[in-house]
Protein backbone atom coordinates (compact mmCIF):
# COMPACT_ATOMS: atom_id res chain seq x y z
CA UNK A 1 0.00 0.00 0.00
CA UNK A 2 2.75 2.61 0.50
CA UNK A 3 5.10 4.14 -1.73
CA UNK A 4 8.41 4.48 -2.03
CA UNK A 5 10.09 7.53 -1.63
CA UNK A 6 13.94 8.43 -2.91
CA UNK A 7 15.57 11.68 -2.46
CA UNK A 8 18.94 11.54 -4.46
CA UNK A 9 21.34 14.24 -3.93
CA UNK A 10 18.54 16.77 -3.36
CA UNK A 11 19.05 20.64 -2.90
CA UNK A 12 17.37 23.54 -1.96
CA UNK A 13 17.76 26.98 -1.27
CA UNK A 14 14.65 29.94 -0.53
CA UNK A 15 14.12 32.45 -2.33
CA UNK A 16 16.28 35.25 -1.07
CA UNK A 17 18.44 32.80 1.34
CA UNK A 18 21.64 32.79 0.45
CA UNK A 19 22.25 29.55 2.24
CA UNK A 20 20.77 26.33 1.15
CA UNK A 21 18.56 24.74 3.13
CA UNK A 22 19.42 21.10 1.93
CA UNK A 23 23.11 20.33 0.59
CA UNK A 24 22.81 17.06 -1.11
CA UNK A 25 20.63 15.28 1.12
CA UNK A 26 20.09 11.26 -0.05
CA UNK A 27 17.45 9.68 1.68
CA UNK A 28 14.96 7.07 1.00
CA UNK A 29 11.69 6.23 2.89
CA UNK A 30 10.69 2.91 2.44
CA UNK A 31 6.43 1.36 2.67
CA UNK A 32 5.45 -0.21 5.99
CA UNK A 33 8.77 1.83 7.53
CA UNK A 34 8.36 4.92 9.98
CA UNK A 35 11.54 7.31 9.28
CA UNK A 36 12.82 9.49 11.86
CA UNK A 37 13.73 13.42 10.76
CA UNK A 38 15.92 14.44 13.45
CA UNK A 39 17.77 17.91 14.09
CA UNK A 40 18.18 21.15 15.38
CA UNK A 41 15.98 24.23 14.17
CA UNK A 42 16.41 25.19 11.00
CA UNK A 43 18.27 21.78 9.85
CA UNK A 44 15.96 21.24 6.69
CA UNK A 45 13.96 18.78 8.48
CA UNK A 46 10.30 20.70 7.04
CA UNK A 47 12.18 21.05 3.93
CA UNK A 48 12.64 18.02 3.53
CA UNK A 49 9.51 16.92 4.24
CA UNK A 50 8.02 19.13 1.91
CA UNK A 51 10.26 18.19 -1.02
CA UNK A 52 9.40 14.80 -0.25
CA UNK A 53 5.69 15.10 -0.73
CA UNK A 54 6.50 17.25 -4.34
CA UNK A 55 5.35 20.20 -2.24
CA UNK A 56 8.71 21.64 -3.01
CA UNK A 57 11.34 21.53 -6.24
CA UNK A 58 14.83 20.34 -5.56
CA UNK A 59 17.21 23.17 -7.47
CA UNK A 60 19.57 20.31 -7.84
CA UNK A 61 19.58 16.65 -7.23
CA UNK A 62 15.94 14.21 -8.18
CA UNK A 63 13.20 12.74 -6.54
CA UNK A 64 12.05 9.52 -7.02
CA UNK A 65 8.26 8.61 -5.96
CA UNK A 66 7.92 4.99 -6.98
CA UNK A 67 10.85 5.34 -8.91
CA UNK A 68 9.16 8.09 -11.38
CA UNK A 69 10.63 11.88 -10.83
CA UNK A 70 6.85 13.80 -10.19
CA UNK A 71 8.83 17.17 -11.42
CA UNK A 72 10.20 15.77 -14.45
CA UNK A 73 6.98 14.02 -16.14
CA UNK A 74 4.17 16.13 -14.86
CA UNK A 75 2.73 14.24 -12.12
CA UNK A 76 3.13 16.59 -9.05
CA UNK A 77 -0.89 16.82 -8.38
CA UNK A 78 -1.47 13.12 -8.85
CA UNK A 79 1.63 12.43 -6.45
CA UNK A 80 -0.09 14.92 -3.73
CA UNK A 81 -3.14 12.86 -3.63
CA UNK A 82 -0.53 9.61 -2.72
CA UNK A 83 1.60 11.65 -0.77
CA UNK A 84 0.21 13.36 2.08
CA UNK A 85 2.65 16.31 4.56
CA UNK A 86 0.64 17.54 7.79
CA UNK A 87 2.20 20.18 8.72
CA UNK A 88 3.95 21.49 12.25
CA UNK A 89 1.22 23.96 12.79
CA UNK A 90 -1.43 22.87 11.04
CA UNK A 91 -3.69 25.71 9.09
CA UNK A 92 -7.54 25.06 9.71
CA UNK A 93 -10.11 26.52 7.50
CA UNK A 94 -13.15 28.69 7.82
CA UNK A 95 -15.93 26.13 9.22
CA UNK A 96 -16.38 23.40 11.00
CA UNK A 97 -13.61 20.75 12.17
CA UNK A 98 -16.22 18.40 9.52
CA UNK A 99 -16.16 20.91 6.79
CA UNK A 100 -12.10 20.82 7.29
CA UNK A 101 -11.83 17.34 6.94
CA UNK A 102 -14.41 17.48 3.95
CA UNK A 103 -12.47 19.51 2.18
CA UNK A 104 -9.76 16.77 0.42
CA UNK A 105 -12.49 14.79 -1.06
CA UNK A 106 -14.49 17.84 -1.68
CA UNK A 107 -11.41 18.85 -3.77
CA UNK A 108 -11.68 15.58 -5.33
CA UNK A 109 -15.49 15.73 -6.18
CA UNK A 110 -16.56 13.30 -3.78
CA UNK A 111 -20.69 13.70 -3.16
CA UNK A 112 -21.13 15.61 -0.29
CA UNK A 113 -22.89 12.39 1.87
CA UNK A 114 -20.34 10.22 1.22
CA UNK A 115 -17.72 13.09 2.17
CA UNK A 116 -18.99 13.48 5.26
CA UNK A 117 -19.62 9.85 6.20
CA UNK A 118 -16.06 9.25 5.47
CA UNK A 119 -15.20 12.39 7.41
CA UNK A 120 -16.94 10.57 10.62
CA UNK A 121 -15.57 7.49 10.00
CA UNK A 122 -12.16 8.89 10.34
CA UNK A 123 -12.92 11.51 13.09
CA UNK A 124 -14.11 8.96 15.12
CA UNK A 125 -11.61 6.60 14.85
CA UNK A 126 -8.89 9.23 16.36
CA UNK A 127 -11.42 9.99 19.15
CA UNK A 128 -12.75 13.56 17.31
CA UNK A 129 -16.22 12.62 15.97
CA UNK A 130 -17.24 14.67 19.40
CA UNK A 131 -15.44 18.00 18.28
CA UNK A 132 -17.22 17.75 14.39
CA UNK A 133 -19.30 20.50 14.74
CA UNK A 134 -16.70 22.61 16.62
CA UNK A 135 -15.08 25.82 14.68
CA UNK A 136 -11.87 24.64 13.53
CA UNK A 137 -10.02 28.01 14.06
CA UNK A 138 -10.95 27.42 17.84
CA UNK A 139 -9.47 24.19 18.24
CA UNK A 140 -6.31 23.65 20.87
CA UNK A 141 -2.94 22.45 19.33
CA UNK A 142 -3.41 19.12 20.06
CA UNK A 143 -7.28 18.97 18.87
CA UNK A 144 -5.59 20.84 15.73
CA UNK A 145 -3.13 18.11 15.06
CA UNK A 146 -5.50 15.59 15.42
CA UNK A 147 -8.04 16.94 12.75
CA UNK A 148 -4.98 17.74 10.30
CA UNK A 149 -4.10 14.26 10.50
CA UNK A 150 -8.07 13.32 10.05
CA UNK A 151 -8.17 15.71 6.91
CA UNK A 152 -5.21 13.55 5.57
CA UNK A 153 -6.23 10.14 6.29
CA UNK A 154 -9.61 10.33 4.65
CA UNK A 155 -7.07 10.69 1.51
CA UNK A 156 -5.62 7.09 2.06
CA UNK A 157 -2.42 8.33 1.66
CA UNK A 158 0.20 6.22 0.46
CA UNK A 159 2.77 8.21 2.68
CA UNK A 160 1.92 9.87 5.38
CA UNK A 161 4.61 13.20 6.14
CA UNK A 162 4.31 13.86 9.54
CA UNK A 163 6.23 17.76 11.19
CA UNK A 164 6.04 17.22 14.57
CA UNK A 165 2.92 16.01 14.93
CA UNK A 166 2.98 15.68 18.68
CA UNK A 167 4.42 19.01 19.54
CA UNK A 168 2.37 20.50 22.27
CA UNK A 169 -0.14 17.52 21.88
CA UNK A 170 -1.28 17.13 25.49
CA UNK A 171 -0.81 13.35 27.31
CA UNK A 172 -4.53 12.76 26.42
CA UNK A 173 -4.12 12.65 22.91
CA UNK A 174 -0.76 11.68 22.48
CA UNK A 175 -1.73 8.35 22.60
CA UNK A 176 -3.80 8.42 19.93
CA UNK A 177 -1.94 9.79 17.02
CA UNK A 178 0.72 7.02 18.37
CA UNK A 179 -1.27 4.00 17.64
CA UNK A 180 -2.82 5.67 14.25
CA UNK A 181 0.53 6.15 12.74
CA UNK A 182 1.57 2.33 14.19
CA UNK A 183 -1.40 1.08 12.81
CA UNK A 184 -1.24 2.82 9.60
CA UNK A 185 2.46 1.37 9.26
CA UNK A 186 1.31 -1.93 9.77
CA UNK A 187 -0.50 -0.89 6.48
CA UNK A 188 1.87 -0.61 4.81
CA UNK A 189 2.10 3.51 4.57
CA UNK A 190 4.91 4.92 4.35
CA UNK A 191 5.68 7.23 7.25
CA UNK A 192 8.07 10.01 7.74
CA UNK A 193 8.40 12.12 10.90
CA UNK A 194 10.10 15.14 11.68
CA UNK A 195 10.61 15.68 15.51
CA UNK A 196 12.92 17.15 18.50
CA UNK A 197 11.53 14.41 20.58
CA UNK A 198 13.97 11.93 20.92
CA UNK A 199 11.82 9.62 22.80
CA UNK A 200 8.62 9.68 21.37
CA UNK A 201 10.64 8.83 18.03
CA UNK A 202 12.73 5.48 19.89
CA UNK A 203 8.72 4.46 20.46
CA UNK A 204 7.72 4.89 16.56
CA UNK A 205 10.71 4.59 14.28
CA UNK A 206 12.44 2.13 13.25
CA UNK A 207 15.01 4.29 11.51
CA UNK A 208 16.35 7.31 11.59
CA UNK A 209 18.09 10.59 10.04
CA UNK A 210 19.42 12.97 11.53
CA UNK A 211 20.07 16.65 9.72
CA UNK A 212 22.32 19.37 10.80
CA UNK A 213 22.37 22.77 8.59
CA UNK A 214 20.92 20.94 5.44
CA UNK A 215 23.30 17.56 5.49
CA UNK A 216 22.53 14.19 6.68
CA UNK A 217 25.05 13.94 9.43
CA UNK A 218 24.20 10.53 11.40
CA UNK A 219 21.65 7.83 10.05
CA UNK A 220 20.47 4.54 11.69
CA UNK A 221 18.36 3.27 14.45
CA UNK A 222 17.26 6.26 16.69
CA UNK A 223 19.15 4.77 19.47
CA UNK A 224 22.16 5.24 17.83
CA UNK A 225 21.51 8.62 17.13
CA UNK A 226 21.19 9.78 20.32
CA UNK A 227 23.67 8.16 21.31
CA UNK A 228 26.01 9.77 18.93
CA UNK A 229 24.72 12.94 20.00
CA UNK A 230 25.43 12.32 23.56
CA UNK A 231 28.96 11.44 22.64
CA UNK A 232 29.65 14.14 20.37
CA UNK A 233 28.32 16.66 23.40
CA UNK A 234 30.97 14.71 25.83
CA UNK A 235 27.82 13.92 28.16
CA UNK A 236 27.71 10.61 30.68
CA UNK A 237 25.23 7.99 28.29
CA UNK A 238 22.50 7.43 30.69
CA UNK B 1 -33.09 71.29 -7.34
CA UNK B 2 -32.05 67.25 -6.78
CA UNK B 3 -33.38 66.01 -3.44
CA UNK B 4 -31.59 65.03 -0.93
CA UNK B 5 -32.60 61.44 -1.44
CA UNK B 6 -32.10 61.35 -5.43
CA UNK B 7 -28.56 63.29 -4.52
CA UNK B 8 -27.91 60.21 -1.83
CA UNK B 9 -28.95 57.68 -3.94
CA UNK B 10 -26.97 58.53 -6.52
CA UNK B 11 -24.17 58.53 -5.04
CA UNK B 12 -24.58 55.35 -3.70
CA UNK B 13 -24.87 53.95 -7.22
CA UNK B 14 -21.86 56.03 -8.45
CA UNK B 15 -19.40 54.92 -5.31
CA UNK B 16 -20.76 51.36 -5.35
CA UNK B 17 -20.21 51.04 -9.34
CA UNK B 18 -16.47 52.35 -8.66
CA UNK B 19 -16.03 49.75 -6.01
CA UNK B 20 -17.05 46.97 -8.08
CA UNK B 21 -15.10 47.87 -11.24
CA UNK B 22 -11.83 48.51 -8.85
CA UNK B 23 -12.29 44.84 -6.78
CA UNK B 24 -12.59 43.43 -10.53
CA UNK B 25 -9.16 44.61 -11.52
CA UNK B 26 -7.63 44.72 -7.68
CA UNK B 27 -8.41 41.33 -6.03
CA UNK B 28 -6.93 39.80 -9.26
CA UNK B 29 -3.73 41.94 -9.03
CA UNK B 30 -3.48 41.53 -5.38
CA UNK B 31 -3.59 37.51 -5.64
CA UNK B 32 -1.00 37.57 -8.24
CA UNK B 33 1.99 39.58 -6.20
CA UNK B 34 0.60 37.62 -3.11
CA UNK B 35 1.86 34.28 -5.06
CA UNK B 36 4.55 35.93 -7.68
CA UNK B 37 7.42 37.76 -5.46
CA UNK B 38 8.49 39.79 -8.96
CA UNK B 39 5.13 41.82 -8.84
CA UNK B 40 6.03 42.96 -5.01
CA UNK B 41 7.69 46.41 -6.65
CA UNK B 42 4.20 46.78 -8.03
CA UNK B 43 2.20 46.26 -5.28
CA UNK B 44 4.97 49.11 -3.18
CA UNK B 45 4.57 51.22 -6.01
CA UNK B 46 0.38 50.90 -5.35
CA UNK B 47 1.10 51.14 -1.65
CA UNK B 48 2.76 54.71 -2.35
CA UNK B 49 -0.25 56.13 -3.81
CA UNK B 50 -2.81 54.97 -1.65
CA UNK B 51 -3.22 58.83 0.16
CA UNK B 52 -2.84 60.01 -3.34
CA UNK B 53 -4.87 63.86 -3.69
CA UNK B 54 -8.38 62.96 -5.29
CA UNK B 55 -8.06 66.53 -7.16
CA UNK B 56 -4.95 65.47 -8.56
CA UNK B 57 -6.72 62.31 -9.78
CA UNK B 58 -9.51 64.10 -10.66
CA UNK B 59 -7.34 66.36 -12.62
CA UNK B 60 -5.70 63.96 -14.18
CA UNK B 61 -8.45 61.96 -15.90
CA UNK B 62 -10.17 66.11 -17.01
CA UNK B 63 -6.80 66.35 -18.92
CA UNK B 64 -7.63 62.75 -20.14
CA UNK B 65 -11.59 63.45 -21.11
CA UNK B 66 -11.71 67.25 -21.86
CA UNK B 67 -12.20 67.73 -25.50
CA UNK B 68 -8.83 68.50 -26.27
CA UNK B 69 -7.42 65.30 -24.38
CA UNK B 70 -6.64 61.59 -26.19
CA UNK B 71 -9.94 60.01 -24.61
CA UNK B 72 -12.00 63.41 -25.05
CA UNK B 73 -14.17 61.44 -28.04
CA UNK B 74 -15.47 59.19 -25.94
CA UNK B 75 -17.59 61.99 -24.68
CA UNK B 76 -17.65 61.34 -21.06
CA UNK B 77 -16.71 64.51 -19.12
CA UNK B 78 -19.13 65.71 -16.58
CA UNK B 79 -21.09 62.26 -16.54
CA UNK B 80 -21.72 59.77 -13.93
CA UNK B 81 -19.53 57.37 -15.87
CA UNK B 82 -16.63 59.81 -15.31
CA UNK B 83 -16.80 59.78 -11.42
CA UNK B 84 -16.84 56.15 -11.38
CA UNK B 85 -13.86 55.46 -13.35
CA UNK B 86 -11.98 58.42 -11.26
CA UNK B 87 -13.49 56.70 -7.75
CA UNK B 88 -12.54 53.07 -9.50
CA UNK B 89 -9.02 54.89 -9.74
CA UNK B 90 -8.87 56.56 -6.59
CA UNK B 91 -9.63 53.52 -4.58
CA UNK B 92 -8.08 50.83 -6.73
CA UNK B 93 -4.51 51.31 -4.78
CA UNK B 94 -6.08 51.15 -1.32
CA UNK B 95 -7.84 47.77 -2.82
CA UNK B 96 -4.66 46.78 -4.03
CA UNK B 97 -2.51 47.14 -1.17
CA UNK B 98 -5.32 45.98 1.57
CA UNK B 99 -5.98 42.89 -0.34
CA UNK B 100 -2.10 42.37 -0.87
CA UNK B 101 -2.03 42.14 3.26
CA UNK B 102 -4.62 39.83 3.11
CA UNK B 103 -3.56 37.60 0.34
CA UNK B 104 0.44 37.58 1.16
CA UNK B 105 -0.78 36.61 4.76
CA UNK B 106 -1.80 33.54 4.04
CA UNK B 107 -1.85 32.69 -0.01
CA UNK B 108 1.54 30.46 1.12
CA UNK B 109 0.33 28.69 3.77
CA UNK B 110 -3.03 28.08 2.09
CA UNK B 111 -1.82 27.39 -1.04
CA UNK B 112 1.23 24.29 0.43
CA UNK B 113 -2.39 23.10 2.20
CA UNK B 114 -3.99 22.86 -0.73
CA UNK B 115 -1.26 21.38 -3.04
CA UNK B 116 -0.96 18.67 -0.27
CA UNK B 117 -4.18 17.74 -0.21
CA UNK B 118 -3.99 17.27 -4.44
CA UNK B 119 -5.64 20.64 -5.48
CA UNK B 120 -4.99 21.56 -9.09
CA UNK B 121 -3.94 25.11 -9.30
CA UNK B 122 -7.58 26.78 -9.66
CA UNK B 123 -8.83 25.18 -6.78
CA UNK B 124 -5.79 26.13 -4.76
CA UNK B 125 -6.65 29.80 -5.73
CA UNK B 126 -10.20 29.65 -5.13
CA UNK B 127 -9.03 27.87 -1.32
CA UNK B 128 -7.39 31.44 -0.72
CA UNK B 129 -9.70 33.54 -1.72
CA UNK B 130 -12.32 31.85 -0.35
CA UNK B 131 -10.42 31.83 3.23
CA UNK B 132 -9.58 35.31 2.51
CA UNK B 133 -12.80 36.70 1.80
CA UNK B 134 -13.73 38.20 5.45
CA UNK B 135 -10.60 40.55 5.19
CA UNK B 136 -10.65 41.25 1.40
CA UNK B 137 -14.30 41.88 2.41
CA UNK B 138 -13.09 44.43 4.47
CA UNK B 139 -10.64 45.98 2.40
CA UNK B 140 -13.82 46.49 -0.29
CA UNK B 141 -15.97 48.06 2.09
CA UNK B 142 -12.90 50.41 3.08
CA UNK B 143 -12.67 51.20 -1.03
CA UNK B 144 -16.40 52.22 -1.05
CA UNK B 145 -16.25 54.50 1.96
CA UNK B 146 -13.22 55.53 0.57
CA UNK B 147 -15.41 56.18 -3.12
CA UNK B 148 -18.26 57.91 -1.45
CA UNK B 149 -16.68 60.28 0.59
CA UNK B 150 -14.77 61.72 -2.36
CA UNK B 151 -14.87 65.60 -3.74
CA UNK B 152 -12.11 65.91 -6.00
CA UNK B 153 -12.93 63.72 -8.75
CA UNK B 154 -16.63 63.71 -8.82
CA UNK B 155 -16.58 67.53 -9.14
CA UNK B 156 -13.75 68.57 -11.60
CA UNK B 157 -14.88 65.60 -13.98
CA UNK B 158 -18.27 65.19 -12.61
CA UNK B 159 -18.93 68.84 -12.64
CA UNK B 160 -21.67 68.83 -9.99
CA UNK B 161 -24.81 69.19 -12.65
CA UNK B 162 -28.38 68.86 -10.46
CA UNK B 163 -29.54 65.68 -11.68
CA UNK B 164 -26.70 64.07 -12.93
CA UNK B 165 -23.43 64.32 -11.22
CA UNK B 166 -23.95 65.94 -8.01
CA UNK B 167 -22.90 63.43 -5.10
CA UNK B 168 -22.92 63.76 -1.92
CA UNK B 169 -20.00 65.91 -1.31
CA UNK B 170 -20.15 67.82 -4.04
CA UNK B 171 -23.50 69.15 -3.20
CA UNK B 172 -21.83 69.89 0.51
CA UNK B 173 -19.60 72.07 -1.13
CA UNK B 174 -22.26 73.98 -3.17
CA UNK B 175 -24.90 73.89 -0.14
CA UNK B 176 -21.95 75.30 1.81
CA UNK B 177 -20.71 77.85 -0.66
CA UNK B 178 -24.15 78.97 -0.77
CA UNK B 179 -24.53 79.49 2.63
CA UNK B 180 -27.57 76.76 3.30
CA UNK B 181 -25.71 75.27 6.33
CA UNK B 182 -28.46 73.19 7.38
CA UNK B 183 -28.91 71.27 4.11
CA UNK B 184 -24.71 70.95 3.97
CA UNK B 185 -25.05 69.40 7.80
CA UNK B 186 -27.60 67.05 6.98
CA UNK B 187 -26.00 66.06 3.79
CA UNK B 188 -22.80 65.68 5.70
CA UNK B 189 -24.05 63.41 8.61
CA UNK B 190 -26.02 60.70 6.35
CA UNK B 191 -22.47 60.86 4.30
CA UNK B 192 -20.87 60.05 7.97
CA UNK B 193 -23.68 57.50 8.84
CA UNK B 194 -22.84 55.45 5.70
CA UNK B 195 -19.37 55.45 6.39
CA UNK B 196 -19.10 54.30 9.94
CA UNK B 197 -22.37 52.25 8.94
CA UNK B 198 -19.91 50.14 6.56
CA UNK B 199 -17.27 50.00 9.37
CA UNK B 200 -19.20 48.49 11.25
CA UNK B 201 -20.78 46.10 8.78
CA UNK B 202 -16.95 45.49 7.76
CA UNK B 203 -15.79 44.78 11.16
CA UNK B 204 -19.14 42.57 11.67
CA UNK B 205 -18.36 40.58 8.76
CA UNK B 206 -14.91 40.09 9.73
CA UNK B 207 -15.88 38.96 12.88
CA UNK B 208 -18.86 36.27 11.69
CA UNK B 209 -16.88 34.90 8.47
CA UNK B 210 -13.46 34.18 10.97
Amino acid sequence: MGVEIKLENVHYRYPGQDREALQGVTVTFKPGRITGVMGPNAAGKTTLLKMAAALLKPVKGRVKIMGVDPWRDGSVVHVRRRVVYVHEKPPMLRGTVLDNITLPLRLRGMPKKEAVRLAVETARSLGIDNILKERAKALSTGQRHLVAIARALVLMPEALLLDEPLANVDHIRRPIIIKTVKELVRNGVTIAIASHDTLTLTQLASHAIYLEEGRIIMEGSVEDIARGLTLQEGLPDH
Amino acid sequence: MDSLPSIVARSIIISGSATLIATAWSIPLAYHASTHRRLTPLVYAFEALVGIPTVLVGLLLYALLSRQGPLGWLGLLYTPQAIVIGEALLITPLLVAVSYRVLSEKSRELWELAATLGATSSQAARLVLSESLPGLTSSVIMGFSRAIGELGVALIVGGNIAGLTRTMTTSIALYTSMGEYDKAITLGLILLAITVTFSILARAVRREWE
